[in-house]
């Protein structure tokens, strides 16, 4: 029925359409549901032509699926898309997309990392007939766009040698070189400096002045406030209200965004006290810690450093950075080439993963599906896991399926898990609930130090927020946290302590009270240094 | 050794090497798509058989080519609905393709021998200007062989030194790339692999019609395989790989020679040595880094 249902709404009206005149892209009626969940609802929108919009809302709020659609990744199961004046027809598709110069960057990149940027822009150009493309006048071409947007690209680097907001620059040249006028961001600053945050937002200005249209996904309030000339908020897959930049706050939009006023989260953490400090014993130290690696220079580069009992302490820098092997490294998911780990004195540097757990170390991984979990094993099994061979689950050497089930809804009851049940396969809970069920397993093996790498990333309002105070409650218990994560927010919020690390070396280091967000995004970024 | 000697020995060689070569070609240029062939041993035993088979019917080595051809670009499609069309795995796939083209081309040669039909080819193929070339090396050289080579160099210029060839990388370092910047993966594919059957089954036409000249059971005897090592060993390069395919032949002629001139040592042993020389290029050579892609079903458009 909704396949029937997507030819009738984009049917055979195409061309011109008086209502779509004058906008660079209309959505109209549009309703889209995934099964049973519901992930747009008689969304319409319309985008005037040479305006930045700025599309904000939690996660699942339905701004990425409303886009996709819009560049014709996806089919709506009702309604209408005008694109510049025009109603589009039924073969309405990205490559069409493109043609019409609508492009869309995506959270994750397609480039190819082992050919050059000049070889990564042209790729949508080149056809398989055409033996020898003229790459001098496309090479010039592009110098000249690089000029005219500030950006310092080497043509004939290869990709995989630039760093991440390099690479994003070049998804956009490439975006703009296919003559892309109305672009799509989602969420392009997820992975970017506050410095690369700021040329990102100039970029998107410039933009604007050459009559491009721009659509910007964030959930970041103060970069939709800083840039946009309006502001759509999303919420529960219907669009709540579409608002001027210069009539709202940042506090408003927030309310719409969540329904309930959430900014107490923030001061809440900045009242609580900046715990013991100093006067905590060490429960996690490195000293002058090596790992090696790829291409001779070590990811690592002598990194000392201690957290008390009960401490916070911040891990900044841009991924890439040397943060996760060092994370690595202290787990016991590889080995350093110099340096002790020791955790409350004890060196475990020659434990396995297993035996510094056992010592109680606890690991939340970067990415939970590859490290975190098993995707396909169901809640129980993953919560379960790591305290099979004890009593009460397994008895004989033979777990009890029964123990196993009572400690899963236990643990699913304590920590807000929402699944249909615990046999549920975990990979098909949401984000959040995923991350939930890690954190319960953690803290379940009641750890007296924990690694925690990107802990929200991905996550909503609510379940960041969840997650955060389960870390801050743990601290506040007494356990020492190295908390790795490239939201700085993150870290401001959490932290008892910030270091800074680049190029594997730590390059700076605050305390509470005196953070300073100016200085940790310069020497994030290698510039600057400690006074 | 005699000036006669060592142009023998040079033939011997090119006449390991080239169904070698061929493989190689097939398999690389699959892999830089991003498709693992491991049915290249299969694919080569279809074509060595229908090339001489048709060969023997006609009377005509040239219509044997043309026959592995075809039969090669069936092949090609017959995986292609398999890996990439389905698509199931890669590595799987392949080798229940071998298991199968081993079986079939054996029961096929098996009918065709109770028939009456002797399976030794004419020779025309084996050298250049045929029983005319005598003593003259370039000329003594199969016509297949230059196919050969000039495949490999046109390969190379293909691959890095024209538009069509970036897009036929890209296939193979990321397919989301690919299809991002307007590529239909799946039809890209199946075309490559097409070509990669043709060129693993003129493999197996210029074992049967340029060297061996008949036809037995599971006569490649794991060249495709040993072209697979050499596509590793030339780290994807056209040219690297026909090189190691001539290193992996000079292994291969060195054991015919000497299990002629009997030293006294067991000829299993000299037989064993292109398969010893395989794997130690490839087990000294270390870690290589292949296309990204290679090995991957691609499940979206």
């Amino acid at each position: 029925m909704a396949a029937r249902g997507a030819t009738e709404a984009v049917g055979p009206a195409e061309g011109p359409d008086e209502a779509f005149v004058g906008q660079a892209a209309v959505l109209e009626g549009i309703h889209k549901s995934f099964g049973p969940v519901r992930a747009l609802v008689d969304v319409s929108l319309e985008l005037k032509r040479g305006e930045i919009r700025a599309l904000v809302g939690e996660n699942g709020a339905g701004k990425t699926t409303l886009m996709t659609i819009l560049y014709g990744m996806l089919k709506p199961d009702q309604g209408h898309i005008g694109i510049w004046g025009r109603r589009v027809g039924s073969g309405w598709s990205p490559r069409e997309a493109m043609r019409q110069g609508v492009g869309m960057l995506h959270q994750h990149f397609s480039l190819v990392p082992t050919h050059t940027v000049l070889e990564n822009v042209l790729l949508p150009q080149l056809t398989w007939g055409a033996l020898r493309p003229d790459w001098k006048k496309h090479r010039a071409a592009l110098g000249k766009l690089c000029e005219e947007y500030g950006f310092q690209l080497r043509l004939d680097a290869p990709l995989r040698t630039l760093a991440v907001g390099q690479q994003q620059q070049v998804e956009i040249l490439k975006l703009l070189y296919q003559g892309t006028r109305l672009l799509i961001l989602d969420e392009p600053t997820s992975v970017l400096t506050p410095q690369q945050i700021d040329s990102l937002l100039n970029l998107l200005a410039i933009l604007r002045r050459q009559g491009h249209t721009v659509v910007l996904i964030t959930h970041k309030l103060p970069e939709a406030m800083s840039v946009a000339d309006a502001i759509t908020v999303l919420r529960g897959g219907r669009v709540i209200d579409t608002v001027a930049r210069d009539s709202t706050t940042p506090e408003a939009l927030a309310r719409m965004m969540v329904n309930r006023d959430i900014s107490g989260l923030d001061l809440e953490f900045e009242s609580r006290p900046s715990a013991e400090g100093s006067a905590g014993k060490t429960v996690l130290a490195v000293r002058d810690l090596v790992v090696g690696g790829e291409g001779g220079r070590p990811a690592v580069d002598g990194v000392s450093l201690e957290v008390k009992r009960g401490e916070i302490l911040g891990v900044a820098g841009v991924a890439g950075n040397g943060q996760m092997e060092l994370a690595q490294a202290i787990v016991g998911l590889s080995q350093p080439s110099d340096g002790p780990v020791v955790m409350s004195g004890k060196d475990i540097t020659r434990l396995d993963v297993r035996g510094r757990k056992n010592l109680g170390l606890g690991f939340i991984p970067e990415d939970r599906h590859e490290h975190a979990m098993f995707p396909e094993m169901s809640v129980r099994d993953n919560l379960t896991l790591e305290r099979l061979e004890q009593p009460p689950l397994s008895r004989a050497g033979l777990v009890r399926t029964q123990e196993c089930r009572r400690a899963a809804i236990e643990a699913m009851k304590e920590y807000d898990v929402r699944a249909m049940g615990p046999g549920v396969p975990t990979g098909t809970l949401s984000g959040g609930n995923q991350q939930k069920v890690v954190l319960a397993r953690v803290l379940s093996g009641k750890p007296k130090v924990i690694v925690a790498c990107q802990p929200t990333r991905g996550l909503d309002f609510a379940a960041t927020r969840y997650v955060r105070e389960r870390l801050w409650a743990a601290s506040e218990e007494g356990v020492g946290i190295l908390l790795i994560s490239s939201e700085l927010e993150e870290l401001l919020t959490l932290s008892h302590r910030i270091v800074v690390m680049f190029r594997g070396r730590i390059v700076g280091e605050f305390k509470r009270g005196s953070f300073d967000i100016e200085r940790i995004g310069l020497l994030m970024t290698g510039q600057g240094r400690t006074p | 050794m005699t000036d006669q000697a060592v142009l023998q020995f040079g033939l011997a060689v090119l006449r390991a090497a080239t169904p070698l070569a061929f493989c190689a070609l097939g398999v690389l240029l699959a892999e830089r798509a991003g498709v693992l062939n491991i049915a290249v041993e299969g694919m080569m035993l279809c074509g060595s058989l229908a090339a001489v088979l048709t060969a023997v019917l006609t009377q005509n080595a040239w219509l044997g080519v043309v026959a592995a051809v075809v039969v090669g670009a069936v092949t090609g499609l017959v995986l292609g609905a398999l890996v990439v069309l389905l698509p199931a795995d890669q590595v799987v796939s392949g080798i229940a393709f071998n298991i199968t083209a081993q079986g079939l081309t054996s029961f096929i040669y098996k009918i065709t021998v109770i028939r009456g039909v002797q399976l030794i080819g004419p020779a025309t193929l084996i050298s250049l200007a045929g029983p005319a070339a005598r003593g003259n090396f370039l000329a003594s050289i199969s016509p297949l062989t230059y196919v050969a080579l000039v495949l490999t160099c046109l390969a190379w210029v293909f691959l890095f030194r024209t538009g069509p060839g970036l897009l036929w990388r890209s296939l193979g370092e990321s397919a989301r790339a690919s299809h991002a910047s307007g590529m239909n993966v799946r039809r890209a594919r199946m075309a490559v692999l097409v070509l990669s059957g043709v060129l693993c089954a003129l493999g197996g036409a210029s074992l049967t019609l340029a060297w061996v000249r008949s036809f037995t059971d599971n006569i490649t005897m794991g060249r495709g395989f040993i072209a697979l090592a050499a596509v590793y060993f030339g780290r994807w390069n056209p040219l690297l790989a026909v090189l190691s395919c001539l290193l992996f032949g000079a292994g291969e002629a060195l054991a015919f020679r000497a299990q002629a001139l009997g030293s006294g040592i067991n000829p299993f042993y000299y037989l064993m040595l292109p398969y010893v020389l395989t794997l130690l290029a490839v087990g000294l050579m270390g870690r290589a880094v292949g296309p990204k892609e290679a090995g991957k079903p691609y499940l979206g458009g």
